[in-house]
């Protein structure tokens, strides 16, 4: 084999790699589209108690989110055994459990718009752990720029209602169009 | 210094076997079904392959259960990953020194 055919070689050798692992990230990745579309789901649903004049979505959320993470262990659980790749599931639970320690410790540290800042970038943040443990990292350059809208709507939105429901649709909206982007890459 | 091409591992230089690694590296495990289809194999190709990882302790198999259904489960070891970043190095390394000549 001469040199020249040995370097083709090589060349094929490392595309052929590189397409593997590709395939095997979108499998990850968009066997996690419904939990995506869940959370988003459960996001913009908590603008609902707002735009129906309840005073906060505190209550929304402490039934909310309990439920919401049950759903997802059942969800990760039945898509690692449909797709037949997996991850252990210890730095998730970890994760999990940070989310919920960082928001609801927040919401209760924290006033105002402080406090809805302070959530929803929790949220962002640890949804982009989640993609960091899936070695998704193409999510992370999102993850920071909804994290930085967050601050800025933050600084510039004084009431907290419309505080609450901007960065609720964004949060919401963004995962709720990965969901369907990652829906349909699937099909 | 010595010619890149002599620190190719002989195990990991085979089309599937790098390809198995690879697929193994984007996860914590992978289930034999979705190696055979994602590499396009038979379930004796994939096993011979296997086989040859396992034995170089590059991967571990496990045989298990999931519901009544019989599963197998294959995960690189901390040696497989290490040895597939340093052959991908290698490759990187021969191009770059045959393509500078």
């Amino acid at each position: 084999m001469t040199e020249e055919q040995a370097a083709a070689e090589a060349k094929e050798l490392l595309a052929d790699v590189e397409r593997v692992r590709s395939q095997a990230r979108t499998s990850l990745l968009s066997a996690n589209y419904a939990l995506f579309l869940l959370w988003g789901l459960l996001t913009i649903g908590s603008t609902v108690p707002l735009l129906a004049g309840a005073p906060n979505v505190g209550n929304y959320w402490v039934g909310a989110a309990p439920v919401g993470a049950l759903i997802s262990f059942w969800l990760g659980f039945r898509s690692s055994e449909a797709i037949g790749t997996g991850e252990s599931s210890t730095p998730y639970v970890i994760t999990a459990v940070g989310i919920f320690v960082f928001t609801f410790g927040g919401s209760a540290l924290f006033d105002g718009g402080t406090a809805i800042v302070w959530v929803f970038a929790s949220l962002a943040v640890g949804f982009g752990v989640f993609a960091f443990l899936d070695r998704q990292l193409l999510v992370l350059p999102l993850v920071a720029l909804v994290v930085a809208m967050i601050i800025a709507l933050g600084i510039t939105i004084e009431d907290t209602a419309a505080l609450y429901l901007s960065c609720a649709f964004l949060l919401g909206g963004g995962f709720l169009g990965l969901g369907t982007g990652l829906w349909i890459t699937r099909s | 210094m010595t010619h890149p091409s002599q620190d190719l591992d002989d195990v990991v230089h085979q089309r599937v076997r790098l390809g198995i690694l690879a697929v193994l590296s984007e996860a914590n495990y992978v289930d034999f079904g979705y190696l055979k289809e994602v590499l396009g194999l038979t379930d004796g190709n994939l096993s011979r392959h296997l086989s040859v990882l396992a034995d170089a302790g590059h991967v571990t198999i496990e045989k298990g259960y999931a519901g009544k259904r019989p599963r197998t489960t294959v995960k690189a070891t901390a040696g497989g990953r290490r040895a597939l970043a340093d052959h991908l190095a290698s490759l990187k390394e021969l191009i770059k020194r045959i393509e500078g000549q």
